[in-house]
């Protein structure tokens, strides 16, 4: 399990301005894209990063790089920029899709899938937009009524290996 | 790649226009806003058809294989395994409720599969069909049709938008209704509407 947090807290150690022992007082070596913001609290994962695993946190991220495994942010945005390639299931408030995403999503609030996305795999949440272009193979479940919704029983039991049957609730 | 005679005729047909669609747009507004409903629509997702159905709680499956089923020919019936392999890999309706699905969009794709595909594909849909699963679709009543298949994108005046990209036309398969409920069994047509364009609408079911 990865935990944003730790991946947060390493990182910002390392961007810490530094002072090099030879160095005048007042030289520090910066970087030139931080890679977390704790600003905006948003971690990246940058596009020469491959991670394998599950990815979990409080905060929102940003790929850029490789992710195989699953993401779990509930509450939290997630977004697969354009060099990005996810071959996980994802678990978000809101998701966005730039760049490839192979598994299943479940938005709590939404998933758009950018012009330049392309996404196979299946999608539930209230909201799902699909701009022109975008590549999409898979099924979108929508649930306008139940706004702030958890996780629904068809895409928990997706997440979980499909073991529960999808039923017409009329 | 289309198993359809081409013909010497430049499409005559505007590559862009609007139309009336009365049985699809009756079918979507009788779908009831307070139940679940499950929608099959095997052409290039687009983002009008999402934008419609998202005032339901549905669920829509998009393999996005239309250009792959145009691939498949089988014109004497002899690879039916073959196909139901395709099609389990094509369109993989992964729900283990046994019946499922409640509007099948095939628009004009009908017009361009050999006859035993497309009974394949219909067997391969069984398992998720039901009495109250209605098939829609569009077919070329006029001796040629264009070369490739329509993009249709529904509007908000509950019309169709029908884009064309086909340069030429072909010899149409004019199905005739006696056919079609051969072909399409056990579905049966249950209404019929020829549009201005020169099409047919139908609705078909399994009862």
């Amino acid at each position: 399990m990865i935990d944003m947090k730790q991946i947060k807290e390493n990182v910002s150690n390392r961007m810490k301005p530094h002072q090099a022992p030879d160095m005048p007082a007042d030289f520090t070596v910066r970087e030139s894209k931080p890679l977390v913001s704790a600003r905006e609290s948003t971690a990246a994962i940058g596009a020469s990063i491959r991670i394998k695993g599950d990815v979990s946190g409080d905060e929102n991220l940003i790929i850029q790089g490789h992710v195989e495994g699953t993401i779990k942010l509930q509450g939290h945005n997630v977004t697969i920029s354009n060099t990005g390639k996810v071959n996980a299931n994802i678990v978000a408030n809101q998701i966005i899709v730039e760049g490839e995403v192979q598994g299943d999503m479940i938005g709590e609030e939404k998933v758009i899938i950018r012009e330049t996305g392309n996404v196979y795999g299946n999608i539930v949440a209230p909201r799902v937009t699909l701009e022109d272009g975008a590549m999409f193979k898979g099924s979108i479940e929508m649930e306008p009524h139940q706004k702030g919704m958890t996780a629904p029983k068809s895409a928990a039991s997706a997440m979980s290996g499909g073991d529960n049957p999808v039923r017409k609730t009329a | 790649m289309i198993p359809m005679r081409a013909v010497n005729s430049v499409a005559e047909q505007e590559a862009c226009y609007r139309m009336n669609s009365p049985l699809l747009f009756g079918v979507l507004q009788a779908l009831d806003p307070d139940s679940r409903v499950e929608l099959l629509d095997l052409a290039p997702s687009n983002a009008n058809l999402l934008d419609y159905c998202s005032q339901y709680h549905c669920k829509l499956h998009l393999p996005g294989c239309r250009d792959e089923l145009l691939r498949l020919h089988d014109t004497e019936g002899e690879n039916q395994t073959l196909l139901s392999d395709v099609f389990k890999r094509c369109i993989p309706l992964h729900s283990r409720d046994p019946h499922t699905l409640d509007l099948l969009l095939l628009w004009d794709l009908p017009n361009y599969l050999d006859k035993p595909v497309l009974s394949a594909f219909i067997a391969h849909l069984m398992p998720y069909v039901d009495s109250g699963t209605v098939l829609h679709t569009y077919i070329h009543t006029r001796q040629t049709m264009p070369e490739y298949p329509g993009n249709y994108r529904l509007t908000q005046e509950n019309t169709v938008m029908v884009e064309m990209s086909a340069a030429w036309n072909v010899s149409s398969p004019a199905y005739y209704q006696e056919l079609m409920n051969k072909v399409f069994a056990p579905f049966r047509v249950d209404r019929g509407m020829l549009l201005a364009n020169g099409m047919q609408e139908y609705i078909l079911r399994t009862k």
